[in-house]
């Protein structure tokens, strides 16, 4: 396999030999995740994908330290994850914006609650996330007077003016139409060239992964394991004819066969859903 | 439990009946149904009038347009309107704010501290079970007749309504919006500042909208049993002389002052919630 090796000076985030178990009380308890290990380089964007339900999610939280793991730890810059830092911003699926606060308001509200830069560095940041998510014609505008697609770019404007290190991202583009969702990848390319963020950003859209993604993470169904990495090796930001190129074509029947039929690969004699017809 | 009203349900609601929404057709269907109802008002006086003149019916039940203006017109010169008037307003108004003063920092409390309110809640809700009619010879032995007794049932009244409505303002913050605010490591005094406050306000609105009616009730109820001053004894004593025309006028400026108030209120919700509809 192709996994890049990285050397831990380098790495931006460790998830080591993580574990998660919900308690379940009688239907017995569910293991989400099983021994997960991935270490992410300073300034490289990760995708995940894997099928509904594998632990994604949780994986992210975890990272986010929103959610305590079973066994097994995560390190960001080499210190262990115990609770949110602010060096890491999550942006989730649902914009869930304040709405009683204006665009401005809205970006504003992730560097207040961190309680980070002064009074006037702030008005900066918004208007430097304002500028990198093009709402500067919206910053007096309430959440209910925007489209959902301007409402998830304040979302991502509102952890990216907290100047994040490690930019975490759950399916943020998951509810958007094709169209808006191709402009707010063409955007998160470009912040990732523009901030050199580590970006970690979970989809259920392996187009997404493969234009996205220095690498693609697969995880596996429940108990989610990484099953494969996939390295893409186009530089980025990667324009309209990677989109029909050979390597994006390949590396997207690979990854669809790895998700849909991965006992194809590993166990002929499997239940795989392509193996059975 | 007592759970309490939802806004937004009637938010909707108002919406559905056709008060929301702009445009000219909007606007013109407003305007016809107002035309519509100064005209059912309109025929109603003339024929409530009419039915007392020609005697259809016994006009000692009914009175009279006529009869309730010129004796409004008189109560007003010999000063007895004004006094009555004077001290039910300031019975209202003492009520009211007294039950702001409670219920707001109580319900914020209780909403916030599950342990307040596994002490507090029984009461309320066995309180807010009982008709508080029920409590009126109580009230009256504690504190016996005069304004500290009026006030109390006044209290008893308003004072729920707006409770349970600003517990259930404060637990239904959003959950989402819980997650974005601790990714971005919110103290739990900020959480309360930036999230339950303002998600709160209109659940609290809509409480003062059912105190205000509440307090207008109590303040009639509490002078119909407490003392021989108000609006409430300028209707109980009218019935008892068979003054309907009296009684009328009182209840009159009853209804009239709960259509203003209600209507400042919802004036208030437009300027408070701005980012609702
Ligand atoms: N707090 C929780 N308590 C119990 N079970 C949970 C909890 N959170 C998640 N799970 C379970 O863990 C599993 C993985 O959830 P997770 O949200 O991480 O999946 P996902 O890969 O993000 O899925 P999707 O692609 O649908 O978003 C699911 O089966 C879910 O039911
Ligand atoms: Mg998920």
């Amino acid at each position: 396999m192709a996994t890049a090796e990285v050397t831990s000076p380098d790495a931006a985030l460790v998830v080591e030999s993580a574990n998660k178990v919900f308690p379940r009380g009688k239907g017995g308890d569910l293991q989400v995740l099983q021994d997960v290990s991935l270490t992410v380089a300073k300034g490289e964007v990760v995708t995940i994908v894997g099928p509904s339900g594998c632990g994604k999610s949780t994986l992210l939280t975890a990272c986010a330290g929103l959610t305590k793991l079973t066994s097994g730890r995560i390190l960001v810059h080499g210190k262990e994850v115990r609770r949110p830092g602010p060096e890491r911003s999550v942006v989730f699926q649902h914009a869930s914006l304040l709405p009683w606060r204006s665009v401005r308001g809205n970006i504003a509200y992730g560097m207040e609650m961190q309680r980070s830069a002064s009074k006037g560095e702030r008005k900066e940041r918004v208007d430097w996330a304002l500028e990198l998510v093009g709402l500067e014609n919206f910053a007096d505008s309430y959440p209910n007077q925007l489209s959902g697609g301007m409402q998830q770019r304040v979302n991502l404007g509102r952890a990216l003016a907290t100047r994040p290190e490690v930019l975490l991202m759950d399916e943020p583009f998951g509810a958007l139409d094709a169209m808006t969702k191709t402009r707010l990848q063409l955007e998160v390319s470009k912040i990732s060239s523009e901030t050199k963020a580590t970006i970690i950003f979970v989809t259920h859209d392996i187009e997404e992964a493969v234009l996205l993604g220095d690498r693609v993470v697969v995880m596996s169904a429940r108990p989610g394991r990484i099953s494969r990495i996939f390295d893409v090796a186009t530089p980025r930001p990667r324009g309209d004819d990677f989109a029909e190129s050979e390597t994006f074509v390949s590396l997207r029947r690979e990854i669809r066969l790895c998700i849909y039929a991965p006992d194809d690969q590993r166990d002929p004699a499997g239940m795989g859903l392509v193996g059975s017809g | 439990m007592v759970t309490g009203t939802l806004p937004p349900q009637q938010a909707a609601a108002t919406k559905a009946l056709g008060a929301g929404g702009g445009g000219i057709r909007a606007l013109a269907a407003r305007q016809q149904r107002k035309l519509i109802g100064t005209a059912s008002v309109t025929v109603f006086v003339i024929l409530w009038q009419l039915s007392a003149d020609r005697e259809w019916i016994n006009p000692l039940f009914t009175s009279s347009p006529t009869a309730i203006v010129s004796a409004a017109r008189e109560m007003w010169t010999n000063g007895q309107l004004g006094t009555n008037v004077r001290s039910s307003a300031e019975l209202f108004a003492v009520g009211f704010v007294v039950s702001i003063l409670i219920a707001i920092p109580l319900g914020i409390a209780m909403g916030w501290y599950r342990w307040l309110d596994a002490i507090v809640d029984p009461f309320v809700s066995m309180l807010y079970a009982t008709p508080r009619i029920a409590l009126i010879p109580l009230v009256l032995v504690w504190a016996g007749i005069g304004f500290e007794s009026r006030l109390i049932v006044v209290v008893l009244a308003a004072v729920f309504p707006l409770l349970i409505n600003t517990i259930a303002g404060v637990r239904a913050t959003d959950p989402d919006l819980l997650r974005v605010a601790r990714s971005f490591q919110a103290s739990d005094l900020a959480i309360f500042r930036t999230l339950v406050l303002p998600g709160s306000v209109p659940f609290i609105v809509s409480g003062l909208r059912h105190a205000i009616n509440q307090a207008l009730i109590g303040v009639v109820v509490a002078e119909f049993f407490g003392g021989n001053v108000g609006i409430g004894a300028l209707i109980t004593s009218a019935g008892l002389e068979l003054r309907t025309d009296v009684a009328f006028v009182g209840v009159f400026i009853v209804a009239g002052t709960a259509m203003v108030l209600t209507g400042a209120l919802r004036y208030l919700e437009r300027k408070l919630t701005p980012w609702q509809d």
